[in-house]
């Protein structure tokens, strides 16, 4: 036990430290920040806006056929459109092109768009003459006209254009009034989508889960998974060179431990890269829920989550377990392949040559085992596996963690009878 | 008693050591012999470094490699090019290699203040090892090497690389260790081993050449060294050893299998002498 404790702390130095530090920096700055205001910002001017937090403020996480009558979405549509109306009766320029309501806006855009197509020799684009593009010009302007509001505490009720609120109307009206996107994924060339959809369109209650949050979320989770996979593989791998560089398996397996030192000094990689998960993991994730304020999204169903079709019945809080653990895993399989490369690197220049590809393989398959994770979206499980397996990119995080654990288990075998030449 | 029957390493076709047969008992074994004879091959076969490709090592009858950890835990080892951690300081490295002899803490604590008083480093005991010198670099490879008391301590070229006066240091150092263990030193340094070897182990073309203590060593070119300043007198055919000047003369020490003693003045000879000849090919 003491050895393994000194195995750590060799582990665990401070230039160690304040590489994982400044790359912890790095990544937050460059690339997770942007990901939490991106989500902020879809929260409040996204596909459903304030009508989600109206609708989950009213009914709880889910929406049943009886809840979604009383929000009275044609009622809502019929505001919109007078307003509309209103708008286009007060700017002459709509009345040049004969339109005196939104229905008339609607179709004169569509014939507009159409009448002035031309083949431009690289494809058909509507091209319109300058005085139209001019008048076409005001009446966008005039038809997003923003009425005035304010913000709550909540910083919600953001001024939204009143054209983009009918849009939303228009999208919870597809999303939550019909079955259109379980209807569509019935017909899905992949048996799992495909049965998915079916046992969707026997669920009458859909989930109010904000639209963008599981594409937002996975993909933070995608580059945070990225991030602790890498991060894993650098200190076990300068750890375990080390040691073969500076000749002090000399010292180490003549000693009474012998060779089981290999040993002892794989359990503190793999204890280690299991720290970098959770350390990773708690921060990166309590950094978006708490700024992102989605914490209380955690027990919301995942079923239908706007765009992304999801094909396990789990709550919010599973799935943040879930890719969790698939990072956890990917982090141990990195630091396992990691402890493999240090053992056949005698130096460190020789290591970095093994470790970017390595490195870049435990990149990719973070990214894209866990971004849209559990969804029809996600790459491996659509294209390598052409969706016909269940969870097949949680197969995959477990896989790359069996096959380090394996590699590095022969490695720890073979070390027993190796010769330190 | 560490014995060593027929013992033989190839590397592929190449034969590193071949039919080797020892017996080490008590006291400083000189391993001696010039560079890529096999001394440091021998030297990894008996810390479990590498193994045999025949043969058998025998520690009081039973195989090392069966052994395994009892045979490990009686051995310390000083490689060549002595590998440490230059952020660690002596006490935290000591501290580190008594946790991997496994060495209980109370007793590796008291050892190593122990040894590091020994070996004259208790001013440096907590500064990094990063800007140490050669010697004292050394130093914490005999502690080290010393920590779990060890009764076969193996040393690999040790004074490599060290200042006369560091050499000196060690060289006594060594000989005060040697008290009821089995020292094994391998070497290509002949004034090394003059003084603290008793015996001397010499490798020829990968075999065993010599198992002796090193008078009887030196006696076999007993009547066959002599000095001279003029060269040009010796009609038989001779090996130049080494030169010295003496009065502004060039005294030319040789070895010859006739008798010169009328042209040239006898000299006892010493172990350097025995070395140069042996290996007059190979040096």
């Amino acid at each position: 036990m003491l050895l393994f404790w000194y195995e750590l702390k060799k582990l665990w130095n401070l230039k160690v430290l304040l590489l994982i530090g400044a790359l912890a920096a790095l990544a937050y700055f460059a690339i997770l920040r942007f990901e939490i205001n991106q989500y902020n910002s879809e929260h409040s001017y996204g596909m459903f806006g304030e009508y989600q937090y109206e609708m989950y403020t009213r009914y709880g996480d889910s929406l049943s056929p009886a809840e979604y009558e009383d929000f009275d979405v044609p009622g809502k549509i019929a505001e919109q459109i007078a307003v509309l109306d209103g708008i286009i009766a007060s700017e002459p320029t709509f009345a040049k092109y004969g339109i005196t309501c939104y229905e008339d806006y609607d179709r004169v855009i569509g014939e507009l768009t159409n009448s002035y197509m031309t083949d431009t020799g690289r494809g058909f684009q509507t091209v319109f003459p300058p005085e139209v593009d001019y008048d076409l010009g005001v009446i966008a302007v005039a038809i997003s006209y923003t009425p005035p509001g304010a913000e709550d505490e909540n910083q919600h009720h953001i001024n939204v254009p009143t054209i983009m609120l009918l849009q939303q109307l228009h999208t919870v009206e597809y999303y939550y009034g019909t079955d259109g996107v379980a209807l569509t994924y019935t017909y899905d060339e992949r048996p799992v989508v495909a049965r998915r959809a079916q046992k969707l369109l026997a669920q009458p209650e859909k989930s109010l889960l904000d639209y963008h949050f599981s594409s937002e979320f996975s993909t933070y989770a995608a580059y945070t998974a990225v991030f602790a996979a890498v991060v894993s593989l650098l200190p076990v791998a300068l750890f375990i060179t080390t040691d073969r560089a500076r000749r002090v398996r000399a010292l180490q397996y003549p000693s009474k431990t012998g060779r089981r030192v290999f040993r002892t000094q794989f359990f503190a990689c793999a204890v280690s890269s299991l720290a970098i998960a959770a350390a990773t993991i708690c921060a990166s994730y309590a950094l978006f829920f708490a700024q992102s304020g989605a914490a209380k999204l955690l027990g919301f169903d995942m079923m239908l989550c706007g765009g992304t079709f999801f094909l396990y019945n789990i709550t919010v809080g599973e799935y943040v377990a879930v890719l969790a653990g698939m990072t956890a895993a990917l982090c141990v399989g990195s630091a396992c392949f990691a402890f493999v490369l240090g053992r056949f690197s005698s130096d460190i220049v020789s290591l970095l040559l093994k470790a970017v590809p390595v490195g870049a393989a435990a990149g990719f398959i973070a990214m894209y085992a866990v971004m849209h994770a559990l969804s029809e979206r996600n790459w491996i499980f659509s294209y390598p596996f052409n969706g016909r397996i269940d969870a097949a990119e949680v197969l995959t995080a477990a896989a790359f963690m069996l096959l380090g654990l394996a590699a590095a288990g022969l490695v720890i075998r073979r070390e027993q009878r190796a010769e330190e030449i | 008693m560490l014995t060593l029957n027929n013992v033989t390493k190839n590397y592929g076709k190449f034969t590193a050591l071949d039919g080797i047969s020892l017996e080490f008992t008590g006291g400083v074994y000189a391993l001696l012999s010039p560079n890529g004879a096999g001394k440091t091959t021998l030297i990894k076969m008996l810390t479990t470094l590498i193994f045999p490709t025949s043969g058998e090592i025998l520690w009081n009858g039973d195989e090392i490699v069966k052994l395994d950890a009892r045979y490990r835990g009686v051995i310390g080892y000083l490689p060549q090019d002595f590998g440490y951690y230059r952020s660690h300081s002596p006490r935290e490295f000591l501290r580190y290699i008594a946790a991997v002899k496994c060495v209980p803490r109370d007793a590796a604590r008291r050892k190593i203040d122990e040894l590091i008083e020994v070996v004259g480093l208790s001013d440096v005991r907590d500064k990094k090892m990063r800007k140490f010198s050669g010697g004292m670099i050394q130093r914490v490879g005999i502690a080290q090497a010393m920590l779990n008391d060890p009764q076969i301590l193996i040393l690999d070229e040790p004074t490599a690389g060290l200042d006369p006066k560091e050499r000196v240091r060690f060289r006594n150092l060594i000989s005060s260790l040697s008290k009821d263990r089995i020292v094994i030193l391998s070497t290509h340094i002949v004034s090394d081993i003059e003084t603290i070897a008793s015996r001397v182990i010499m490798f020829r073309d990968h075999k065993l050449m010599t198992n002796d203590t090193p008078a009887a060593i030196c006696d076999s070119l007993a009547g066959k060294v002599y000095e001279t300043d003029n060269l040009a007198a010796i009609t038989a055919p001779y090996l130049a050893l080494t030169e010295r000047q003496d009065g502004g003369r060039t005294i030319t020490r040789f070895a010859c299998e006739s008798d010169c003693s009328a042209v040239a003045a006898a000299a006892a000879p010493n172990l350097e002498d025995v070395f140069l000849y042996v290996y007059r090919d190979a040096v």
